[in-house]
């Protein structure tokens, strides 16, 4: 009984020793290295949560966290203060600036480099916008995988009924939402409240031809001016909803999709839910926004990325590289894009299953190809605060000289971007 | 007789002892409650003051001093000067509204004879909901197609009337929201209050021919003073700080008409990432506060 004691307590001894062991001569084989990655929306993140990753690299292990992308910029340099900054962060592509300015971010050109070298054709499938969204200054520190742009999109079937063509111009748009907006409907319906910052406003600017000067928007330019006075128009003409004031982007995207609304500015990632109410084409349709009459040579259509971009922190560039290559291959980017937002990874936008699920995206291929980022300057915070100032003051004084009050925010703008 | 010189000699070094004892032992007993809040305000505040003293936001590289710098930079900021105003209004408008609400609520929970634990329960329920789900509630109530105030309005003859979206109108359903959310509070106050009231005073002023109205002002009120001052703190303090309905509610807007120094503080760092702009509107609201406090205690005091 003793002996049998005896070797018990042996055996027990060794298999702890190997247990506290085996780590040990597990790492030896390859350093154990943990990534974290905070993603902007639950959504971004891949259904496979990295199993598929953890397989091809088992000595890498991927952490995910979700910082919403309003406050990734905040949190992360505070954590890069406490030096608890993630591997990469995913950020909206207008605030990389701030992170760039205060050293928080990676210089990824030798990676991009190795990568293009290794694996030209997973590096090609990439759009421009992928990279250029990712780069402040010209130094590239991630990739935008993700873009979102905002389309006109208006109710086919109203159209049809009142006999109204399909707008061309931004004229148009006012008319055909005077038409519309008679018996309680609301002819154009956008956001007018504080709740976000100015993305659909300058969404529309860029359309109507609007320039940035040093990555400054330049409200008092004519696009500028015609921005307001189209906002002061949906008022004055009762086009917009009464409450268009106190509107966020919930308020009107219901609006559309419950059917109070003829024409509206919804972002692709909304499509999917608009088509749960509504039948693409027979009841509605979307395409580019259109122009400003008379510079029709300067529309563009601006598009949101959210790139994912290396911390300075990071102490594993390299392994932080594979895990963008892996959030950018097709198989993998797909799936998000199928449920979620669009993406740069150009094989996917062509896919059967991407167009069986998103029938319009045919109708967008082309616009898809000539997306502009929205230009970030590193005073974009309060310069979105003014420009909302201005938006705001252009609803609450319909008749107000659009002028002035460009002239009165430009001022305000350019102040800032000069300290 | 030695030992009764003995024992004359020791009682009062032991009822020193004892009596030293008896003032130490209550701030012992407290003194970790003092420690932890001393840990988690004081370390908030004293970071708030000294990051307030330098200029720390995302343009500037390093933590350079700056004085008072952000403060004469605040005091020149129109923006700032909007949001104390609309802070005042806010806050003036609550503790109107707010006092006299609790306080009605209180004198009825007072006279009620049955039912008053339910009663009682009822009045806290708007304080245990959470600000951005009374914010979401308030927000039904005054906007969108099923709004029950847009469609008693309507139905009383009223023409559609735009709530949140004026500047005017939008602060004074905040004001409301606000009343609503944390006057319950001030009413459980109050209601402690007129419960230590005694009974006898009533009884007297009875008998010396008071009316209600007499009995309120010359019983009721000076009895509850403490309670009273307690409530105003509270109203203040709640009001001043109020920021988790008002961003939901309006984001500030229109036209910054709503946002008051909490929602502006909570701009500047968290959209606007100025720390130390933020920092100082945290001190200015301290101040504020604090000076608010000493008033209301002073007042109570005088009575």
């Amino acid at each position: 009984m003793r002996v049998f004691v005896k070797r018990s307590l042996i055996a027990a001894l060794l298999v702890s020793a190997g247990a506290l062991l085996f780590p040990a001569f597990a790492q030896g084989d390859g350093e154990q290295v943990e990534l974290t990655i905070w993603f902007g929306r639950e959504n971004f993140i891949p259904a496979d949560a990295f199993d598929a990753f953890h397989a091809e690299h088992p000595n890498i292990r991927v952490t995910t966290d979700v910082i919403p992308l309003e406050q990734a910029v905040a949190d992360t340099l505070r954590a890069a203060q406490a030096g608890r900054a993630p591997d990469i962060v995913q950020i909206p592509a207008d605030s990389l600036g701030p992170l760039a300015i205060q050293n928080a971010l990676f210089d990824i050109s030798d990676l991009l480099e190795q990568w293009q070298s290794e694996d030209p054709a997973g590096h090609g499938n990439l759009a421009e916008a992928a990279f250029s969204m990712g780069s402040w200054d010209g130094t590239p520190h991630g990739l935008a995988l993700h873009i979102g742009p905002f389309w006109y999109t208006y109710r086919t079937d109203w159209f049809e009924e009142a006999g109204i063509a399909v707008p061309t111009n931004w004229d148009e748009v006012l008319e055909a939402g005077r038409q519309l907006s008679d018996g309680g409907r609301i002819g154009f319906a956008i956001h007018g409240s504080r709740a976000h910052d100015p993305v659909w406003m300058l969404s529309l600017f860029m359309a109507m031809g609007g320039q940035w000067e040093g990555n400054v928007p330049q409200l008092d330019s004519e696009a500028g001016v015609y921005l307001l006075e189209f906002y002061q128009a949906l008022v004055r003409d009762d086009i917009g909803s009464p409450e268009i004031l106190a509107w966020d982007s919930g308020d009107f995207r219901a609006a559309f999709i419950n059917g109070n609304a003829a024409q509206a500015l919804i972002g692709d990632n909304v499509y999917p839910t608009v088509q749960e109410s509504l039948e693409y084409g027979d009841e509605w349709a979307g395409k580019p926004l259109p122009p400003r009459p008379g510079a029709e040579d300067q529309n563009r259509t601006m598009a949101l990325g959210w790139p994912y971009v290396v911390t300075a922190q990071t102490e594993h560039p390299e392994e932080a590289m594979l895990a963008l290559r892996y959030l950018a291959r097709p198989e993998i980017i797909e799936e998000v894009a199928l449920r979620y937002q669009p993406t740069t990874v150009l094989p996917v936008l062509n896919s059967p299953s991407y167009v069986d699920a998103k029938p319009w995206a045919p109708d967008f291929a082309e616009a898809f190809a000539q997306l502009e980022p929205l230009p970030g300057h590193p005073r974009q915070p309060q310069i979105y605060q003014v420009l909302l100032d201005a938006m705001q003051e252009a609803l609450q004084n319909p008749n107000a000289d659009a002028g002035e009050i460009a002239a009165t925010y430009q001022a305000q703008i350019d102040e800032l971007a000069d300290r | 007789m030695a030992v009764d010189n003995i024992a004359t000699r020791e009682l009062p070094a032991a009822r020193r002892r004892r009596k030293w004892g008896e003032i130490l032992v209550p701030y012992l007993l407290v003194s970790p409650a003092i420690l932890f809040v001393a840990g988690v305000l004081g370390y908030a505040v004293v970071n708030g003051f000294v990051t307030s003293l330098f200029r720390v936001d995302i343009w500037t590289i390093g933590r350079p001093f700056v004085g008072l710098g952000n403060y004469l930079a605040l005091f020149r900021d129109p923006n700032f000067l909007n949001s104390l105003t609309r802070s005042l209004i806010f806050v003036a408008g609550t503790i109107v509204f707010g006092l006299a609400l609790s306080m009605t609520y209180a004198l009825l929970l007072q006279a009620v004879r049955s039912a008053r634990g339910f009663l009682r329960s009822v009045a806290l329920i708007p304080y245990l909901v959470s600000g951005i789900a009374a914010a979401i509630m308030w927000r039904f109530l005054f906007t969108g197609e099923a709004s029950l105030v847009q469609a008693t309005l309507e139905s009383l003859g009223f023409g559609q009337m735009t709530w949140l979206g004026h500047p005017d109108r939008a602060l004074a359903v905040v004001t409301l929201a606000n009343v609503w959310f944390i006057s319950p509070f001030a009413t459980l106050i109050l209601l402690g209050g007129l419960q230590s009231v005694d009974q006898q005073l009533y009884d007297a002023a009875a008998i010396d021919g008071a009316n209600w109205f007499h009995s309120f002002l010359n019983v009721t009120l000076p009895g509850i003073l403490p309670m009273l001052s307690l409530s105003l703190m509270w109203l203040s303090f709640a009001s001043f700080n109020m920021f988790d309905i008002i961003l939901p509610l309006t984001g500030g807007g229109p036209g910054r008409s709503t946002e008051v120094l909490a929602v502006y503080m909570y701009q500047l760092a968290f959209r606007n990432l100025d720390y130390s702009s933020a920092s100082a509107v945290m001190m200015v609201l301290l101040v504020i506060n604090l000076t608010l406090s000493l008033l209301y205690l002073r007042v109570s005091r005088v009575r």
